[in-house]
């Protein structure tokens, strides 16, 4: 079970321009690290937009001159604020497109509707516009105008959070909670201490996958990290303080081929602050993998290990090989 | 990123190799040999090694001879670990250096290079000493034949500006039964805590080993004791170890006593393989 503990005032922006073809432009401040967030805030905005994800470009970098600040791409908290960002952006901008357009149709802005590239009639959807009609106001037959350029802005601002209270523990440190389970099994070796990872299993409740390959390349990935450290990374100091170990030929990580097979699976309970239901799954997968392994091997080799990495000699001393 | 220049050669013949390395080091170059380039490539890199002069051995036909010649296998110093493997003439040898390093890097690393390097491991060596290999040394005073044992035994001891040309091996050692494990700290890929080869012939069973020591090494004392078969297979290895007749390393990939108990293990497990098979 994880929650950020992220700084109270924490926030999160977007914006939205419509191009002359109708395609859309979504610009946030999280940054785009293999995590997936540039797919998924894309889906956010086409699902809200009932369009495609093709029709919506996204600024992969962040300008910081013109990008609306997101606090910090941390925290498992992108999806959620970034995308309740996206989300506040998209209804600034169907508002605008019904303004220009209640003026060219002569109809109430509460009888619009947005979808498919239209500003429409929700009783008779024949009626209607094409959004690159009404995106930057409408040209009349007549060469006369109306209405205003369509640009979308969003933001969204956590609320609520408190510090904790150092006595009792008490406070709200974070905005949402995800839970899960992870397990690992292993064969091990009972004579030399050696053992393999055969298999390590993720379940979280993401409150809504909203990419499947994404989030669970973001989970294999979080466990295969957990694992690596778990097994075999680590720092090693000489007396006076030296790394002993400062390249990747003495740091060792799990290479392919060492990897076990990954199960990742999810759960869905909306959480309704989120978009369209989805929780943080960001960091998760790395959590449990270090407490699992070491649950796994001290059943296997029947004394209790609670220190890392867990290598062959380290288990071998706790099972008194050696002082 | 290497800081600093050297010059580079590339002779065609052994002599040539020979007198550019004498000229080079009179004018001060400190020169090396160089074959797959892996090792000073990397130490270059971390400014462990520095040479003004490099002699790329790999345009000499000698050094990439790699086939049964006579009664004797011949293996070029320029051959290749990948190429070694692959033509499998050796099995024993074919079989221990396919787990040395990476695959991108045995398609480079030689074995003159492996041989004749810094790194402590050289486990190439260990099949050769088992075979009783002669080198062929091109020095200044022309080619000698030298067994194995008296020049890579242990700690290297070619002679100042002597390049290892060609490792001959007798036919007869070649399809012996053999074991060859190798023993890490965790991966598959990295350098051994443990390596033992072993081969047996009519006289017994011969062992070296890598990774064990700073020095890889075969002993006839540790052998002797290994084959006394009087004795029961786990006070032989005892007493082999209390004999080990160089320091057993405690570094980061091992402490001594982990060691130890890792070459026992491998040790019974090679002993017990060898004993059960025929010459």
């Amino acid at each position: 079970m994880k929650t950020s503990s992220s700084t109270i005032d924490t926030g999160s922006g977007a914006t939205i321009t419509i191009n002359h073809d109708g395609t859309f432009n979504l610009s946030v401040g999280a940054i785009e690290i293999g995590q997936g967030n540039r797919t998924i805030m894309k889906q956010i905005l086409a699902e809200r937009m009932n369009m495609t994800v093709n029709q919506v470009h996204i600024k992969m970098d962040v300008d910081t001159q013109i990008t609306p600040e997101h606090w910090k791409t941390v925290a498992s908290n992108s999806t959620m604020m970034v995308g309740r960002a996206v989300l506040d952006a998209a209804e600034d901008v169907i508002a605008q497109l019904k303004q220009n357009t209640s003026i060219v149709l002569k109809r109430p802005q509460e009888e619009l509707e947005v979808g498919r590239g239209r500003v429409y009639v929700k009783d008779n959807p024949n009626i209607g516009l094409e959004i690159l009609e009404v995106a930057s106001g409408y040209m009349n037959p007549d060469g006369s105008a109306s209405g205003e350029p369509v640009i979308g802005r969003g933001r969204y601002r956590v609320h609520q959070l408190t510090a904790l209270d150092p006595e009792t523990g008490k406070g709200i440190p974070g905005p949402q909670w995800t839970v899960g389970a992870q397990a690992v099994e292993v064969e091990f070796d009972t004579r030399e201490c050696t053992y393999r990872i055969l298999k390590a299993a993720s379940v979280f409740d993401a409150g809504k996958v909203i990419n499947e390959a994404t989030a669970r390349g973001q989970v294999k990935g979080g466990m295969s990290m957990g694992l690596s450290f778990a097994s075999r990374e680590g720092f090693l100091y000489n007396n006076a303080g030296l790394v002993l170990n400062p390249q990747l030929r003495s740091y060792k990580l799990t290479r392919f081929g060492e990897n076990p097979s990954y199960l990742v699976e999810f759960v869905e309970t909306p959480y309704l602050e989120g978009p369209y239901g989805a929780r943080g799954i960001g960091e998760h997968g790395t959590i449990g993998m270090a407490a699992s392994l070491a649950n796994a091997l001290s059943i296997a080799a029947g004394v209790e290990l609670n220190i890392l990495p867990l290598t062959p000699e380290l288990i071998w001393r706790y099972k008194g090989g050696c002082p | 990123m290497i800081s600093f220049d050297f010059e580079y050669y590339t002779p065609t013949t052994v002599e040539e190799a020979v007198r550019i390395f004498q000229q080079a080091d009179s004018n001060g170059k400190e020169p090396l040999y160089y074959s797959g380039g892996t090792e000073i490539i990397s130490m270059a890199r971390l400014n462990q090694l520095r040479t003004g002069a490099v002699i790329d051995i790999k345009g000499i036909p000698a050094c990439n001879v790699l086939q049964i010649q006579q009664e004797q296998l011949v293996i070029g110093a320029a051959i290749t670990l990948t190429a070694l493997s692959e033509a499998n003439l050796f099995p024993l040898l074919g079989e221990t250096v396919r787990d040395a390093a990476d695959h991108t890097n045995r398609n480079k690393i030689t074995v003159g290079g492996n041989l004749c390097g810094k790194f402590i491991y050289r486990e190439a060596l260990l099949p050769f000493l088992l075979a009783d290999s002669q080198l062929v040394l091109a020095g200044t005073k022309g080619i000698r034949h030298v067994p194995v044992h008296e020049i890579l035994n242990g700690e290297p001891r070619l002679e100042k500006g002597e390049l290892l040309v060609q490792i001959l091996s007798d036919r007869r050692y070649l399809d012996l039964p053999f074991v060859t494990v190798k023993k890490t700290k965790m991966e598959k890929i990295d350098y051994p805590i443990v390596r033992i080869s072993g081969l047996k012939t009519k006289e017994g069973i011969r062992v070296a080993f890598s990774g064990v020591s700073a020095v890889p090494i075969r002993s006839l004392i540790i052998e002797e004791v290994l084959n006394d078969s009087a004795i029961p297979l786990e006070e032989r290895i005892e007493s082999a170890i209390r004999l080990w007749p160089v320091p057993i390393l405690n570094d980061i990939l091992s402490s001594k006593g982990y060691r130890t108990f890792v070459l026992r293990n491998t040790l019974f497990d090679t002993m017990s393989a060898l004993e059960r098979r025929r010459v």
